[in-house]
């Protein structure tokens, strides 16, 4: 008997199989699957063996086998569980569950799920009184063999149960479960990868119609829920596609991974698209083809869904609601907001925006009849509509209200009159991004970066992200950053660099919108550089002051630097958790922080200083001439830092870019040029710890006098420093004195020279000494806040020979690295700036050894 | 013989590296983001009175199992690679490993890697 029964399983699962490859519908193949179950266990149940055993031969004590569930419903994908109750009427005698079990075996060993109860008539309807969820399953009850007038009294029982309170209360439920499971599986429609039982618009979804139509209505079917009112013809045949549709995908599914399945990953679209004999057509992948059919279904599904509760509810509160009107043609009933007639909308074409501000001040719906108006209406958006003020107005003011719901908002867009009105978003609409980074479609994220920004306004992450609520009070241009927030991507649909292509597109829409020019060119820098803080934060060294200078000067201003933070942050966490996290959040912070800094302080990054690093390259470039290659030349440039281009006039980094060639194979290349009575050394050579020192001290040791200098260094560690000093004490042998610096510099870099001897030696000659002016007392100023790269040491003296080298020489060996330095003297009080960092290239944060190095410069002051 | 290489990077050579890997011909490896500090310190950043604590930096932590033979050029790779020369560079540690098992086939050894 039992190899009989396993081998008719296996053979009927195959045949099922090849149904499905043929390309029979999926009701039909579901349908079929049940019923070769349903043979199975009628011929088991009723071997007259088993039969004598259960019921010990009593008719009255006979019991129901009854199909719950999927089963239930006839619908049974390949991999699908089996639920079934056997009911008894009485009290169960002892081997009934014993017989029960073995009559399943063989659907274990052929690998069916099987789930079953056995019951008695009052023990199941005491469960269905408690637990809801059993009650739902009961709903789809099917007897398959046995007693039928006991099926019967169940259905009989149940239905009584329903029309008293627990129907109220199972209806409450079951919504609540929804709202649940919609939570739960994706807060938009369009999940990349859509659950086909659970999603939204999925099968679930289907059945829970059929559910409310079977509890309340003894409406089983959609023919006989639209019967009722509860779906329109349109609706019926739109959901049996569906279902249609999703059945025999999720057939598929079963069997392409061999197991219960049913959610869409990325592999098993691809390979489904491939079953489908999906085409690509021009850029568009077969994939993206066949799943915008996928979300078409889901998204009819959802909509048709949506619009049954509200019938439902209409339905069920019968009588007349109270009406209230907002403005002549437009009133609510309840919590839906409804439009008098289409003469309202064709007399005055205004109110199809306006309907949507009215919905959103008094958070209301729109009805469904009002949606099906709007679409009818659509042509009324014509040019004079896209450039009316008060239509922009209004759109506006929808787009800014913090209490604009997302769902509103997803109405304009579905209903399309967001495209209409916005005919650039066209390119864009339901185009699915092909990768795992970006969880929902463009046209969908768009909504839910700009529903983010406004919870970042409304303060939902205050407590995450403090700083996020913090900026929001300081942004100067709020309809730019909500515009920029709806429109970031819309660049997308057009080819290759989106964020320009999108920042294209915003001058003409700006314009019809009656935009001002400072807010038209706000959104549209924030659309150009929208990826700007993300890919530098993840991408590029942030310990990199140049890059960071860089950055700051593209942003020119912190205004446009907050509401980029924002918008980056808002695009984040609509593009679906997988793109944001805390990890990423803080790196971005640190590039807020850093840029904030540079930008707030004003030198480094302003219009101007862009302005004047343009010319001064060019002018540079210019200068140069035919005296190099454009490339060397370029190359030249590449490493210079801002500060340098910004304090050294362009023929002075002419001069000193020829010796920055001349180094090659020289350990120090250097000029001297006399000007005005004053000398200009022009040094070039490879920094090192102490070269500052080395320079200096050698010009001590010729007593020559620095009354300037200023010290940078290249990106690839070449130091340009130039020096102000006097001319050397003995005029006749000038020449002979910088021939003897020279050389001495050269050995002093290479480390061949004995400073500190040479300097002990030498005594200070009378010419230099200063004279008995007013002693000021030395002070040493150290800034850590004014650089986020170095800490700035400010020291104050009285000037004299040899000062400069001490005070290098004192940091020198406080192990400090000088980066950047000012030397000025004013009569006989010297002002040096410099900019230092550990060896390591870290700002000092130990306070203890900033108090150390103050010491050690004061001490090397009082030499 | 055969060993496991992690490497804790700066994020930002994370591209560089895993290139220099791919050109070496080291097939697969493993990326997670990660936190943490050694002696590069972190700071606190105050703003409109709210404060920033950054104790832990956020770095890349890369892991490759490769056969003994090419330890020596995957860890010399990594380091030139990742080195920028100034503090918070990372590190590299060389671990043993007992067994490697692929688990869609079974395969062990040298097969797994």
């Amino acid at each position: 008997m039992e190899p009989l029964h396993k081998k008719y399983l296996t053979e009927q699962r195959l045949k099922l199989q090849e149904r499905q490859a043929r390309g029979e519908t999926g009701l039909a193949v579901a349908g079929w699957h049940a019923s070769f179950i349903d043979v199975f266990i009628i011929s088991v149940f009723n071997s007259l063996e088993i039969r004598g055993q259960l019921s010990q031969g009593r008719e009255e004590t006979e019991c129901v086998v009854l199909g719950l569930g999927g089963y239930g419903r006839k619908e049974l994908s390949p991999f699908s569980d089996i639920d079934l109750l056997f009911l008894f009427p009485g009290p169960i005698e002892s081997p009934a569950e014993e017989i029960i079990r073995k009559i399943l075996y063989p659907f274990w060993d052929v690998g069916y799920e099987v789930g079953y109860t056995v019951q008695s008539l009052d023990e199941c309807l005491e469960m269905a009184g408690s637990d809801l969820s059993f009650l739902t399953a009961l709903l789809d009850l099917r007897r398959i063999t046995g007693n039928p007038p006991l099926a019967q009294t169940l259905k009989t029982h149940i239905k009584a149960l329903l029309k008293q309170d627990l129907g109220r209360k199972w209806q409450e439920w079951v919504i609540a479960e929804r709202e649940k499971r919609h939570l739960r599986y994706g807060d938009s429609a369009f999940f990349l990868e859509p659950h086909l039982k659970e999603g939204l618009g999925g099968l679930r979804d289907l059945h829970l119609l059929l559910w409310i139509g079977k509890a309340l209505f003894d409406a089983p079917d959609f023919f006989s829920l639209e019967k009722i009112g509860l779906l329109t013809w349109d609706d019926r045949r739109i959901l049996a596609a569906a279902q249609n549709f999703l059945l025999r995908l999720r057939h598929q599914l079963h069997y392409q991974t061999g197991r219960k399945n049913d959610r869409l990953s990325f592999e098993t679209q691809e390979t489904l698209a491939e079953w489908r004999g999906v085409a690509g057509q021009g850029n568009t992948l077969p994939v993206e083809i066949f799943m915008r059919e996928v979300y078409q279904h889901l998204q009819n599904v959802h909509t048709i869904h949506q619009n049954f509760f509200e019938r439902l509810a209409e339905l069920q509160t019968g009588g007349v609601r109270p009406r209230r009107v907002l403005e002549p043609g437009l009133y609510l009933e309840g919590d839906r907001l409804y439009v008098e007639s289409a003469r309202v909308l064709i007399d005055r074409p205004t109110m199809l925006m306006k309907l949507f501000r009215w919905a959103a001040e008094e958070n209301v719906f729109l009805s469904q009849e009002t949606i099906r108006l709007i679409k009818q209406c659509l042509f009324l958006v014509d040019e004079s509509f896209q450039r009316s003020p008060e239509v922009s107005q209004i759109f506006l003011d929808l787009v800014s209200d913090l209490k604009t719901s997302r769902s509103l908002l997803e109405v304009l867009l579905q209903t399309g009159l967001l495209t209409r009105y916005i005919p650039e978003l066209e390119s864009i609409r339901c185009h699915t991004q092909f990768d795992t980074y970006h969880v929902y479609t463009v046209d969908i994220h768009l909504l839910l970066t700009l529903t983010e920004m406004k919870k970042i306004g409304a303060g939902v992450y205050l407590k995450e992200e403090p700083l996020l609520y913090g900026l929001w009070g300081e942004i100067p241009d709020f309809p730019a950053l909500f515009l920029a927030a709806l429109l970031h991507d819309i660049g997308k649909g057009v080819g290759k660099n989106h964020a320009r292509q999108g920042a294209l597109l915003i001058p003409q829409i700006a314009e019809r919108l009656h935009l001002s020019a400072a807010t038209s060119e706000t959104i549209r820098f924030l659309v150009e550089h929208h990826l700007l803080l993300a890919d530098t934060a993840l991408r590029r060294d942030l310990n990199d002051e140049e890059l960071i200078i860089r950055c700051a000067q593209i942003i020119q201003d912190p205004g446009r630097l907050k509401m980029l933070y924002l918008l980056t942050y808002a695009d984040s966490l609509a593009t679906g958790f997988r793109a944001w996290n805390n990890w990423k959040s803080m790196l971005i912070r640190e590039l807020f922080f850093k840029l904030l800094r540079v930008l707030e302080q004003g030198e480094m990054a302003t219009g101007q200083a862009r302005e004047t690093l343009k010319s001064a390259r060019l002018e540079i470039l210019r200068l140069i001439g035919s005296e190099m290659t454009a490339q060397e030349a370029r190359a030249l440039l590449e490493g210079l830092p801002a500060t340098y281009l910004l304090s050294v006039p362009p023929e002075k980094v002419v001069h000193h870019l020829k010796l920055l060639r001349q180094l090659e194979g020289s350990p120090l290349a250097w000029s001297v040029k006399k000007q005005d009575g004053i000398v200009e050394l022009f040094i070039c050579c490879s920094d090192r710890p102490g070269l500052f020192s080395r320079l200096t001290g050698v010009l001590s040791i010729n007593n020559i006098n620095i009354l300037g200098a200023q010290i940078f260094t290249r990106t690839d560690k070449i130091a340009l420093d130039i020096f102000q000093v006097q001319p050397p004490l003995d005029p006749l042998f000038e020449e002979e004195t910088w021939e003897k610096v020279h050389d001495q510099l050269l050995k002093a870099v290479q480390g061949k020279l004995a400073l500190d001897y040479r300097l002990a030696q030498k005594k200070p000659s009378p010419l230099l000494a200063s004279g008995p002016g007013i002693h000021s007392e030395s002070h040493v100023v150290v800034d850590n806040q004014g650089s986020d790269f170095f800490t700035i040491l400010e020291i104050f003296s009285q000037d004299r020979l040899g000062l400069l080298y001490n005070i290098s020489k004192a940091l020198f060996e406080a192990e400090l690295n000088i980066h950047f330095a000012k030397i000025s003297t004013k009569v006989d009080q010297v002002v040096d700036v410099f900019y230092v960092t550990d060896l390591d290239g870290q700002k000092i944060r130990d306070e203890e050894q900033i108090e150390e190095i103050k010491k050690a410069i004061l001490f090397a002051l009082e030499q | 013989m055969v060993n496991k290489i992690e490497a804790i990077i700066k994020p930002f050579k994370l591209d560089e590296v895993k290139d220099a890997l791919n050109d070496l011909g080291v097939k697969g490896m493993t990326i997670s983001e990660v936190k943490g500090f050694g002696r590069q310190k972190g700071h606190t950043e105050i703003y409109r009175g709210a404060e920033y604590v950054i104790d832990f930096l956020p770095k890349i932590k890369i892991e490759v199992v490769v056969e003994k033979e090419m330890v020596g050029k995957v860890v010399e790779v990594i380091q030139k690679t990742a080195r920028t020369g100034k503090i918070g560079d990372g590190k590299i540690f060389v671990l043993p490993v007992e067994e490697i098992i692929r688990i869609r086939t079974g395969e062990r050894g040298k097969e797994a890697i």
